[in-house]
């Protein structure tokens, strides 16, 4: 099985390397000169040429990748062309803000979607069934970053003075506040992929609920309430995991937008930001970040699946 | 509910295509009066520089579907294609190199990708040979190349159910060459899934579209779109000014579910229900996970 794990973990170098190789050439797409940025406006001719030597411009466009790889793997994105001080140490205040925007989100995503959807398949077309349905459409018709002014327009004209709609709160500082500022975003981010994970909660479950084995379960006489939320919810979770990896693409997505909305100090303000000063190694190094984030996500949640479910692994040993 | 989507996407249409004769205002006009709300002179209110909100509105409408639309067709053309030699491959390694192109491509983030892709050309000159391209053009083809992945599996999905049906061996056995076997045998066979993709694309591309715009690499002020509209009003909101927020807010709201109404439509009247039911929950995933 382990064997199999790492077959899978095998299938997405390439993807990370492809995805490394579309970096540098739009890092190397980007306008201005490189050396001619790090060596200032008033800088020589022979500083300059100096410079460019130095960083390795003149070799050839491959030699050029292996080289940038080669820092990057060890752990060296470049030097912000703004500031002059190395990418990762721009991106590290960042991360932790962004992290938190996505575990906040996720976490509400799954508290609220999973159950909503199971209450929705329990009662079938009922009330509860039909009003989710309604708002999940809204929700994803609705897209983040328009909710999120909308939030803005609540929260920071109609009903001021009840909840924080800009910046940030480090945890380290105060708890309370920390949350009271990430509420809003999280909540915007979480609406539409709330409405995708109660949708496939809802058609799974209610897959499971017409099986044999419930029918057999219910004839048997085992309680109602253990069949839903532990043989068929068990069942029933896979796709929802299958979702949760693609909704993390959706996340990282939405952070670019919600962030500089509510004007929060994370990686997705950064894209935008370092964009507008001209400072694309940061720009391109947070975009891969982004990219290699969604890729092992989904790594991850592929290995959970196998992990959990039996057939999956036989269905991994059969394709291989 | 289908018909109420087909109507609303005509109307769109007709806005978009006539949007500057219709509009009351010149959507470039500067006037005195900024920020003024709405009234019965302006229907929609004024921004900073005095410009009317409807006509910007009106005019805008044509921009954001004509990235939209063209930026689903030219995905959709492209995908298709790359999914229909995969799927005729199936396990071989064209199908392997393709589709873990086309994961490369689906493993950046959207609105970390398009606006990196648009707004490295913003302000410059590009060229492929003698034919310059525009802004909007990289705008539409970033959008374009971000929901290529997606036709591409659908197209490939479908090409591999159908690679062990009869009419194929027929066709081989002709001596069709691999050109014809697409075009001709193929692809009316998969029209349906994929028109149905298109369909739940198009609004997914519009939003795209607005989003990029709205963080300023997408389509370039003094032109309209509804992401500018909202991008202008953000600053505006705290001051309690929601005209500017509220209506591109609805007129996306309405394009998308008009569009997902027709894509519903289509879906039930193309897609047998017996193959779908299984595969609801892949369905709802593939359908609504592209944003």
């Amino acid at each position: 099985m382990w064997r199999l794990a790492l077959r899978r973990v095998a299938l997405a170098v390439p993807v990370l390397f492809l995805v490394s190789v579309l970096s540098f050439l739009l890092l190397r797409a980007a306008p201005g000169n490189p050396a001619q940025l790090q060596a200032g406006l008033d800088a020589t001719p022979k500083v300059v040429a100096a410079i460019s030597r130095q960083l390795g411009l003149d070799r050839p466009l491959a030699t050029q990748y292996w080289l940038w790889l080669d820092g990057v793997l060890h752990g060296n994105l470049g030097v912000s062309y703004s500031t002059g001080e190395p990418v990762t140490s721009v991106l590290a205040p960042r991360v932790p803000v962004t992290a938190e925007l996505g575990v906040l989100s996720l976490v509400l995503t799954v508290l609220v979607g999973i159950p909503l959807g199971i209450w929705s398949a329990l009662g079938k077309d009922g009330p509860l069934d039909h009003s989710t349905r309604v708002g999940a459409l809204v929700f994803v018709a609705v897209p983040n970053f328009v909710l999120a002014l909308f939030f803005v327009l609540v929260f920071g004209w109609w009903f001021r003075n009840i909840l924080p709609y800009q910046g940030f709160v480090p945890l380290g500082q105060s708890i309370a506040s920390n949350l009271s500022h990430a509420i809003l975003p999280s909540v915007c981010l979480a609406l539409g992929p709330i409405g995708i994970v109660v949708r496939v909660t809802r058609a799974s479950m209610l897959e499971q609920l017409g099986s044999d084995y419930v029918l057999a379960a219910r004839a048997l006489g085992v309680p109602w309430r253990r069949v839903v939320w532990n043989d068929a919810l068990r069942n029933a979770v896979a796709p929802v995991l299958t979702v949760l990896g693609l909704v993390t693409g959706y996340l990282i997505s939405g952070a670019v937008v919600v962030e500089t909305i509510f004007n929060l100090p994370g990686l997705g303000a950064l894209l935008v930001e370092s964009f507008d000063n001209r400072d694309y190694t940061v720009t391109i190094s947070v975009m891969m970040l982004g990219a290699v984030v969604f890729v092992v996500v989904n790594l991850l949640v592929d290995l959970l699946h196998a992990f959990v479910n039996p057939r999956v692994r036989a269905r991994w040993a059969r394709t291989s | 509910m289908a018909l109420a989507g087909l109507v609303g996407i005509a109307a769109l249409c007709f806005v978009g295509a006539f949007g500057a004769f219709l509009a009351p205002y010149n959507p470039d006009q500067t006037s005195a009066l900024a920020t003024a709300p709405p009234s019965a002179a302006h229907w929609m209110g004024t921004d900073q520089l005095g410009r009317d909100v409807f006509s910007r509105m009106l005019v805008g409408t044509g921009s954001s579907l004509a990235v939209g639309v063209g930026a689903t067709a030219l995905a959709l053309v492209v995908g298709s294609l790359i999914g229909m030699v995969a799927g005729l491959d199936a396990g071989g390694w064209v199908d392997t190199v393709a589709m873990r192109a086309m994961d490369v491509l689906f493993a950046f983030p959207v609105l970390v990708f398009v606006p990196v892709l648009s707004g490295l050309a913003i302000g410059r000159h590009l060229r492929i040979g003698p034919v310059s391209i525009s802004q909007l053009a990289v705008l539409i083809g970033a959008v374009a190349v971000v929901f290529v992945p997606v036709f591409a599996r659908v197209a490939r999905a479908s090409v591999a159910d159908e690679v062990g049906k009869d009419y194929l061996q027929a066709a081989r056995a002709f001596g069709a060459r691999r050109r014809d076997l697409l075009l001709r045998n193929l692809l009316p066979n998969i029209q349906a899934p994929l028109a149905v993709q298109a369909a739940f694309s198009i609004p997914l591309a519009i939003i795209t579209e607005a989003a990029v715009s709205f963080l300023g690499f997408g389509i370039q002020p003094p032109q309209a779109s509804w992401g500018d509209i909202l991008n202008d009003g953000r600053s505006q909101i705290v001051l309690g000014d929601w005209w500017e927020t509220v209506f591109p807010a609805l007129a996306i709201l309405v394009t998308v579910l008009c569009f997902n109404f027709v894509g519903d439509a289509l879906r039930d009247a193309l897609d047998p229900a017996t193959a779908r039911r299984a595969d609801e929950a892949a369905a709802v995933v593939t359908e609504m996970t592209q944003a």
